[in-house]
Order: structure tokens, then sequence, then C-alpha cells
């Protein structure tokens, strides 16, 4: 497998809960699709953090991917 | 390149790259699509089901445990034929390929392979065998990659990894082939969504599907392989057909 990831120490703190992100598996609903990615998480509440490389990059190419016809 | 030079080479479905994203099935859709194409059948409770390319089990699991059948497997790969036996004691097992299966003319109720008959040598050879150890009536399931461009297709001999896309023809040939074959086609589904949906979770997984392809191969064979299928347009089919 891959080492690929968008987990990172990014000092990021849940800003209801003040609690510092986690790394978790999460369910990504996009475009009618589910995937399973690792992503930051608040341990408390859950927020997810979607980092800038992932919403303008692999989801740019998931999107043209699933686009596709 | 010889056939016999092609079993050398080793199978995109037998990486644990593939398996630690498609989890045991190895294939797009899961078992969601076992489930509709075997709710379709309707068979009878212990009616015998053989599993062409049964890989580590997962389907045989699903056909004895939720539609009460009696599945055998069939797999060329000792390794996963051991796990299978491990996920479905006492169920039959054989180490054959598609194209010779050793079993008597006219034996089983119905006949499943996902996402192997494009991998088979010979697609026609591989589904006249299916249709001699089938009974009169016997359903036959496929789910697999077919083409919509295949000229697009990487065309070249594969010399890294076999996978699906390798054999994948047109719709339209494939269902010449089972008309030629002796199968009347009863259900046929485009399903492409499924495989777009499994190349999407590669993306995420990997970081790209270059770098997925880049695990088999080497980075200039890995782009050209991601153009092409990209040009090639590749999809997805579930087709149900009864041997006439």
């Amino acid at each position: 497998m891959s080492n690929f990831s968008f987990i990172s120490a990014t000092g990021w703190r849940c800003g209801c809960c003040n609690k510092e992100l986690q790394p978790r598996k999460v369910n990504v609903e996009y475009m009618g699709s589910v995937f399973n990615v690792e992503l930051m998480v608040c341990p408390a509440c859950g927020m997810v953090l979607v980092p800038e490389d992932l919403a303008l990059g692999k989801m740019l190419e998931v999107e043209q991917l699933l686009e596709d016809k | 390149m010889t056939t016999a030079s092609l079993r050398h080479i080793p199978l995109l479905c037998e990486q644990q790259e593939l398996r630690q994203i498609t989890g045991d099935t190895l294939r797009p859709g899961g078992l969601e699509l076992t489930r509709r194409a075997m709710e379709f059948c309707a068979l009878p409770a212990r009616s015998t089901v053989l599993d062409v390319g049964c890989g580590y089990g997962q389907t045989m699991a699903l056909l004895a445990a939720r539609f009460g059948l009696a599945p055998t497997g069939l797999d060329p790969a000792p390794a996963m034929l051991r796990q299978a036996a491990c996920r479905c004691p006492g169920l039959p097992l054989i180490q054959a390929d598609a194209a010779a299966i050793p079993v008597q003319n006219d034996f089983f109720a119905a006949l499943i392979s996902e996402c192997v008959l494009s991998l088979t040598d010979n697609m026609p050879a591989s589904l006249q065998e299916m249709r001699r150890v089938l009974a009169p009536g016997g359903k036959l399931v496929l789910t697999d990659i077919y083409a919509r461009k295949p000229d697009a297709l990487p065309q070249a001999q594969p010399s890294e990894i076999r996978s699906c896309f390798d054999g994948a023809l047109p719709l339209d040939t494939i269902k010449a082939h089972l008309r030629a074959a002796g199968f009347a086609i009863q259900l046929l589904e485009d399903h492409t969504a499924r495989l777009r949906q499994l190349a999407g979770q590669i993306i995420f997984s990997c970081g790209s599907l270059a770098a997925f392809w880049q695990l088999f191969m080497g980075a200039d064979k890995a782009a050209s392989t991601c153009s092409s299928l990209a040009t090639a347009k590749p999809g997805y089919y579930l087709l149900i057909a009864e041997k006439e």
C-alpha cells in the first residue's frame, strides 16, 4: 500500500471543543459515492478537517473521474 | 506473447495492495452485486452453484449463509484456495482453470464468475466450458469489466501485471460470445458507477491512480496505463444468462 495520507501534524484544534485533532478513518460521501479516507478529526465532537490539498487536489481528481461519461 | 508465458505474470487480484482497498472481494461493487444477482436468480435452497474464480471465498460464504445454496469454489491460485478453505470449512474447492473445469456435464444449477471472465485466456472457450458444466436451464451470473472504447485499451502485452482490463471486450462482443456458446441473456445492467467508486477510493488511498499503478510498474508505464484507461473508458456490467 502507498504511504499516502492526509494526516499531518497540523496544530489545528477544534473550535467548539478546543481538543487537538487526531487521525481517524472516516467515510466521505462525495458526488453520490462513499470513500474511506484517513483525516484529522476532533475526538470529542467528530468534526473533520478537510485540508486544502484534499479539497483542491484529490477531490478534484475524483470529481473528474466520477463526472466522466 | 503465448498463454504459457502470460501465466508467469502476477495478477493484480493477487496483490495485497488491491486487497487492502477492496477487502476480500477484490472487485468493484463488493458483495452488493452478488446479492442482487442471486435475488434475481431466486434459486431453490441447496441448489449447486460453481463460483469460477472464487478467490478468498467471500461469495461462497454469502451463497451458503444468506441464500442456503451449496457452493463449490474453483480457482487456479492455491494461496487463495487455502484462505477460501478457512472461510468456508466443509465446502468443496477445486484448483483449476475456467477453461478446463474438472466436473461432469450438466452438473450445476448455477455458475457465478465475478470480475474473472476477462482474465481468462480465451473467453469463448471459457464460456463453452461454463455451459458444459451447467444443467439445462442453469443460470450463468457474470460481473466484469467491459471496454466502452476498446481501441484505446492498452494493447501491448502486459509484462508487469495482469488485470481484467487486459482482456476487456465491448459489450456487444461479449453478448455475441454468450449467444454463440448457447446462452440466452436474461438480465444486463450497467454498473460502471461501481468501477468509478473503486477508482475514487484508490485515489483517496494511494494519492492518485498513477501512484497505485506505480506500486506494480515503473513511473512511465504507470502513466501510460492511466492515460490508456482514461481514454478507453472501461465499464462494469452485471449479466445473467440461461443455458439454452
